[in-house]
């Protein structure tokens, strides 16, 4: 699976991880990482192994956002490379995410 | 006896097959091969006949392979064996002996003649029953 | 019998010259539940499939007349793209014969003795592979009959769209662009149109996606940029309503990378906003390095209007400057090593660039070289500068009859602290005297006079901004912030507008007096200063003096008062 998800012990986190491209083809299992999520207080997308980001990934970090409360969300991107670091930038998504 | 010419299981899946065409078949083919043993001989015993002649191998060929399959398809694995036969050498590689071709069509005709009688007993019993 | 299923009534061509063997066949075929043809000769059989098309051919190889592998050459030709299915009866065995039976368009053999068995096995088989290729064949014609409407769809949508945009003015003098003839559904974007003051406003856009959900955001987008243009918004006011109309009528997952840029040509400003398109570029004339013009927003469609920041910079910008936009796709374009193109070659472009006119076909030539093979799918935008003379003044039509024209009324505005803080009132106040219409003819020099007095009113009155700033780039950069800062500051303060209108024989006039709770400035020093040609700043005034009637300003400077006049209508 490109894309996983994980519950902290305590569940009030969920991680979710993306691996290779991030883009629409990841759509589906994207949305099935968090739809389901109820508990979460804090959302992690670790992009640790994810090597590319288009538009529609962008899209669905939006989704994602709104899931998770829209402007009182808690949605962290951690361990972005430069490449994706950049995409993030040219978007200004630091204005809407915690990058880190 | 009767087993050495003509396979009587398939006789009875035939009669199965064909049910009131049974006759009929059986009367066509009598007809047919009595019609191809006379092409057999005719061609053989023509003035002009050489085994040498490709034509002359070709009509038997197809000839034989007709047959072949027709008899094998009635049960009549022994006709269809030694048409096979001729089929093969006529198709052969390399000179093609007179002698043993005049030979297998000896050797078919008169086992198309046993063949048929026991079909002729057939059609009649078959005819007599309904 | 083994049976998965109850056998489909097929029809089944025998061909067999052998009479008991074509009788024997019929039976077996006709006991499956199939209905039968049989011929004695390959030609008999190729007219029989004329006549009847069957589904499945079973054939001896060796036949008078017309053997077994012409006619199954004939039949698959008959057949065309259909699936016709030829098992070969023969009792053939050498390999060659076989082959001859394949090459013929043979699908299968079955040996005789025929056994019932394998004959319904292999004709069940091949029903499948049948069946297989009919369903292969209405897929493919259903997916050609769909892509054949969606080509006429995107063309019409194109056709609708292409109306709407076309209403601008992209094919100006000062504009060059490069986009695919069906950016559209791409997501890309590319609009331009005149503003009543002789302002371009010029956006290039990059929605979310491809294909139809990528164009459907671009026709409101379209609209209201024109719209808010033509009527004289700025474009913090039409970047604000682009946003907010595009937040309620997109998902969540759905937006529009955009710059929006303003050129002011009398005044020699470009103002711009990028929001998640990739770095701009303000090439300069005097051979400065270029200025890149990078996004600090969020794309358009993104945030509640309570959050939007529609913050601009300004630069100047002269003859011989230009603005270069471009979508992703142009520094994001890899080579066969997964390497980008990067900003770093671009940049390169711009510097070895020694005709303007080339620049657009230079990157493109570039970016072929670098991957080997020419993209028609990235938006590249380059707009100059132009003496405004050259450009002509937009000529507006109005729809109205003008039997309703009012002539005779006066009416005062006064927009305080909290208003001037976001809202620009210009249009408001032109629509108003557009009603009046002698006034028409010179809407765009009143909308031009009326937006100097109101900037200075605003910069220099209320926030006490000092021009001299403006004197070299630097400065120019520190005012623009300035403006910014105490604008956002703001606490106190009001603009106000007196208009008066009488009529005077056939015609009348237009007395607009604009005063503000600023300190003032020392009319006569500022009157007397030469006009500036070629500097930064001080085209305010003159440009005031050269366009209406009368203008004064009151001792203290804090009022001004200008007249525009007009003759009787024909």
């Amino acid at each position: 699976m490109s894309v996983t998800s994980d519950r902290s012990p305590d569940e009030q986190q969920l991680t979710i991880k993306i691996k290779g491209r991030f883009d629409f083809s990841k759509h589906q299992d994207f949305r099935d990482a968090y739809e389901k999520e109820t508990k979460a207080q804090r959302y992690v997308v670790d992009l640790k192994e994810t090597n590319y980001l288009d538009s529609s990934a962008l899209g669905m970090l939006l989704l994602l956002r709104d899931h998770a409360g829209g402007e009182r969300s808690d949605v962290r991107l951690e361990n972005c490379n430069a490449d994706v670091i950049k995409i993030l930038a040219i978007s200004n998504f630091s204005k809407l995410f915690r990058i880190e | 006896m009767l087993e050495e010419h003509v396979d009587l299981t398939v006789l009875n899946t035939l009669r199965d097959v064909m049910e009131t065409e049974y006759p009929a078949l059986l009367h066509i083919f009598i007809r047919d091969s009595q019609a191809r043993v006379t092409d057999l001989n005719g061609l053989i015993q023509a003035a002009d006949f050489s085994a040498a002649s490709q034509t002359h191998l070709d009509q038997l060929g197809l000839l034989a392979h007709s047959f072949k399959g027709s008899s094998s398809n009635m049960g009549a694995a022994h006709l269809a064996q030694l048409c096979g036969e001729l089929e093969d050498l006529v198709r052969g590689q390399g000179a093609v002996s007179e002698a043993r071709v005049t030979q297998l069509v000896q050797d078919i005709d008169s086992e198309f003649c046993v063949v048929r009688d026991i079909f002729d007993v057939e059609l009649q019993t078959t005819l007599a029953s309904h | 019998m083994v049976e998965s299923a109850p056998p489909e009534r097929l029809t089944i061509l025998i061909a067999d010259d052998n009479a008991s063997d074509r009788m024997l066949l019929s039976a077996i075929i006709s006991r499956q539940g199939h209905e039968v043809l049989s011929a004695c000769d390959g030609a008999e059989a190729v007219a029989l499939f004329q006549r009847r098309r069957p589904q499945l051919v079973l054939m001896d190889a060796l036949m008078p007349v017309m053997d077994g592998f012409e006619a199954a050459r004939r039949i698959k030709e008959l057949a065309g793209e259909a699936l016709v299915p030829i098992i070969f009866l023969t009792s053939l065995t050498e390999g060659e014969a076989l082959a001859r039976c394949l090459d013929a368009g043979g699908d299968d053999f079955v040996a005789k003795p025929y056994n019932q068995v394998v004959l319904a096995a292999k004709i069940n088989a091949m029903n499948r592979l049948r069946l297989l290729q009919e369903t292969v064949l209405q897929q493919r014609d259903l997916i050609a009959r769909h892509h054949k409407y969606l080509l006429n769809e995107q063309r019409v949508a194109k056709a609708v769209f292409d109306q709407i945009a076309h209403s601008g003015c992209l094919s100006a003098p000062n504009i060059r662009y490069l986009q695919s003839p069906y950016a559209l559904f791409n997501g890309d974007l590319l609009l331009a149109a005149w503003a009543p003051s002789g302002n371009m406003h010029v956006l290039l856009g990059d929605f979310t996606g491809h294909g139809l959900p990528a164009a459907v955001g671009a026709m409101p987008l379209a609209e209201v940029f024109y719209g808010m243009t033509a009527k004289g918004y700025g474009l913090p006011e039409t970047l604000r309503e682009m946003n907010a109309k595009l937040k309620r009528i997109l998902p969540v997952d759905m937006f529009c990378c955009a710059a929006l840029i303003c050129v002011n040509f009398k005044q020699q400003l470009v103002e711009v906003w990028n929001g998640g398109l990739p770095d701009g570029y303000l090439l300069h004339s005097d051979g400065r390095p270029h200025t890149p013009l990078v996004s600090a927003h969020l794309p358009l469609g993104v945030l509640s209007a309570s959050s939007f920041d529609d913050n601009t910079q300004v630069y100047p910008f002269g003859a011989g400057d230009r603005v270069f936009l471009l979508s992703d796709g142009v520094v994001d374009s890899t080579d066969e090593s997964g390497e980008m193109f990067g900003a770093r070659r671009l940049q390169n472009v711009f510097v070895s660039n020694r005709n303007p006119a080339t620049l657009i076909e230079e990157v493109q030539w570039a970016l072929a070289r670098f991957r080997g093979q020419v993209r028609d799918d990235v938006s590249m935008l380059e707009v100059g500068f132009t003496e405004p003379e050259s450009l002509g003044l937009p000529s507006v039509v109005y729809t109205d009859s003008g039997d309703s024209s009012p002539l005779d009324w006066s009416a005062s505005f006064e927009f305080r602290a909290s208003t001037l803080k976001r809202f620009n009132p210009l249009p408001y106040l032109l629509q108003l005297l557009q009603e009046v219409h002698g006034l028409r003819q010179q809407s765009s020099e009143l909308y031009i006079v009326l937006a100097e007095l109101y900037s200075n009113a605003l910069e220099h009155g209320v926030l006490g901004l000092d021009s001299a700033l403006k004197c070299d780039a630097e400065g120019f950069a520190l005012y623009y912030q300035q403006r910014g800062e105490r604008l956002d500051a703001l606490e106190y303060g009001f603009i106000r507008f007196n208009f008066q209108i009488i009529p005077v024989a056939q015609g009348g006039r237009l007395t607009v007096q604009v005063h503000d709770s600023g300190s003032g400035f020392d009319v006569q020093h500022v009157l007397a200063l030469p006009p500036a040609i070629d500097q930064l700043s001080g085209r305010g005034l003159s440009l005031v003096r050269q366009l209406s009637d009368r203008c004064r300003w009151s001792e203290d400077g804090r009022t001004a008062s200008v007249e525009f006049a007009w003759e009787g209508l024909a």
